[in-house]
């Protein structure tokens, strides 16, 4: 008898370990599956290629020092549709920092494609800024019925 | 009297023959006039006489003060180009000056003829004379004894990235593709999207270090032995001669920030077969006829042209269909045919 509540408290435990274990990583944002996931969803119209994060951040106006670790996909230029993961480091105001900086990004980008190409500037406008724990998204995509259904279980809602 | 008579010049006939002098004169300055004007242009060109006799059409149209349709097709003769990659100097002695017209065509008086289509007063054909003692070598050391300023730089073996690490790239959002897709990670890039050569001096369109500026005002930061710049598909629509002035002032502006670099001209890229044939100002005959001018124009500057144009087209000179988007901004794997097609074509001046 004793023995029998032992082991069902036991393995009440471990059910419970596994449950958190679970639930801990379905939270944990891997952000090149992410990637993977919005590139095969059919949201983008264009082919959107990796980059160097030295050239990204070239692009975005930051340095390689201002997040952990980033990701970059851009368009081959016809389009405005681009994917940008950022880890922020944790420390004060980074996150403020790369907030600003991905507006900053946005906003030129219209003023760029408003002569350049204006039918993309509607891409611009409804683009996404997301936030998946430490981590900041932002993607501008040709359907976003498909991105955010592809983003949904990666973003916090 | 009788003599004297004799003598005075019969007004009726004089007034005949003045009468008929004088319509006659005007005929004949306006046929010299008309004969001048036709020795200049395409009709009369060697060029022309033997790309006819090949049947292929040649016209140098007169580009209107701002045009925005592209010229007639105009396709480059190979064996045009590859005569004036031939050095002025005849490479055998015994060769004599004008035993043929390829060779006539080489001597510095066609060279320098000025070219009246509206592409300015350049050098009608590519090619400038090397000046004596200028040698040129390619990026690998191999020695270049037919290449001149303008010429088809010929292919040797592919130097390495570090080739280009005193390179700097400047120009439009293509370059913007290069710097995206070409792996050159060495080099430094000021390109971005719809840049012109007339807003390079004013679209603050770089960021360095956090803050945007020109593509000229970064240019100026660093110290450059080459400069490749790539312009000339957003101003497809200028008139030849407009495009090609502010072009020039654009060299002269580089030279001022960067003394000693060679400039490299990138011909403009093509754009597929159905971009092309759209109707748009964005086809393949105007590029082509661009760069020819850009070519001559390379001449006539000392700088070197690059002919990238080739190193993207199909075998029917288009970019090919599944190879873009737009039909304009390459792919990809194109960038990387670019780049290989820059590490095969590389040349460099050396002075004695």
């Amino acid at each position: 008898m004793k023995l029998s509540r032992i082991c069902a408290c036991v393995t009440l435990f471990a059910l419970l370990l596994c449950v958190c274990g679970c639930s801990h990583a379905a939270k944990e944002f891997d952000p090149e599956a992410f990637a993977g996931d919005m590139l095969a969803s059919g949201a983008f119209s264009d082919e959107l290629t990796k980059t160097e994060a030295e050239i990204g951040c070239r692009l975005y106006g930051i340095s390689e020092d201002d997040a952990e670790a980033m990701l970059f996909y851009f368009s081959s230029g016809a389009t405005a549709e681009e994917l940008a993961i950022f880890k922020t480091s944790g420390k004060d105001g980074d996150a403020d920092k790369l907030s600003e900086a991905i507006k900053n990004r946005l906003e030129r980008q219209k003023s760029v494609y408003e002569s350049y190409a204006p039918a993309e500037v509607p891409k611009l406008d409804k683009a996404v800024i997301g936030a998946a724990g430490a981590y900041l998204v932002l993607y501008v995509a040709s359907d976003y019925d498909a991105a955010s259904k592809a983003a949904e279980k990666y973003l916090d809602s | 009297m009788s003599v004297l008579k004799r003598l005075r010049p019969q007004k009726k006939s004089g007034g005949k023959r003045a009468g008929r002098a004088l319509p006659a004169a005007v005929l004949f300055i306006v046929f010299c006039g008309v004969f001048s004007l036709l020795s200049y242009t395409s009709l009369l060109k060697p060029s022309a006489r033997a790309e006819n006799a090949e049947t292929e059409a040649v016209t140098d149209a007169m580009p209107s003060e701002a045009a925005s349709e592209p010229s007639p097709e105009s396709v480059p003769a190979a064996n045009d180009e590859q005569a004036f990659g031939q050095p002025l100097e005849s490479s055998s002695a015994a060769e004599p000056l004008y035993s043929n017209l390829q060779t006539f065509r080489n001597t510095l008086i066609w060279r320098n003829i000025p070219m009246l289509d509206g592409c300015a007063f350049y050098p009608r054909r590519h090619c400038r004379p090397a000046s004596v003692g200028c040698r040129f070598f390619s990026g690998g050391g191999t020695p270049l004894p037919g290449y001149s300023w303008g010429c088809e730089i010929p292919e040797t073996d592919a130097v390495g990235e570090e080739y280009f690490n005193d390179a700097a790239f400047i120009g439009n959002s293509l370059e913007e593709g290069f710097m995206l897709y070409g792996g050159l990670s060495t080099a430094a890039f000021f390109a971005a999207k719809s840049i012109t050569v007339k807003n390079i001096y004013t679209e603050k369109a770089i960021s360095v270090g956090g803050e945007y500026k020109t593509i000229m005002e970064a240019l100026g930061l660093g110290s450059y032995s080459k400069v490749y710049i790539l312009l000339g598909l957003n101003e497809i629509g200028y008139d030849c001669q407009t495009f090609l002035s502010l072009y020039s002032k654009l060299i002269d502006s580089i030279r001022e920030l960067q003394p000693g670099a060679e400039i490299y001209i990138q011909s403009i890229t093509p754009v597929s077969k159905a971009m092309s044939e759209s109707g748009s100002i964005f086809n393949n005959t105007a590029i082509r006829e661009r760069n020819k001018a850009l070519a001559g124009f390379a001449a006539h500057k000392k700088a070197h042209y690059v002919d990238i144009y080739a190193a993207l087209a199909d075998g029917d000179g288009n970019l090919p269909e599944n190879g873009s988007y737009d039909g304009i901004h390459p792919y990809k794997k194109y960038y990387a045919q670019w780049y290989e097609y820059l590490t095969k074509h590389t040349v460099h001046e050396v002075e004695n």
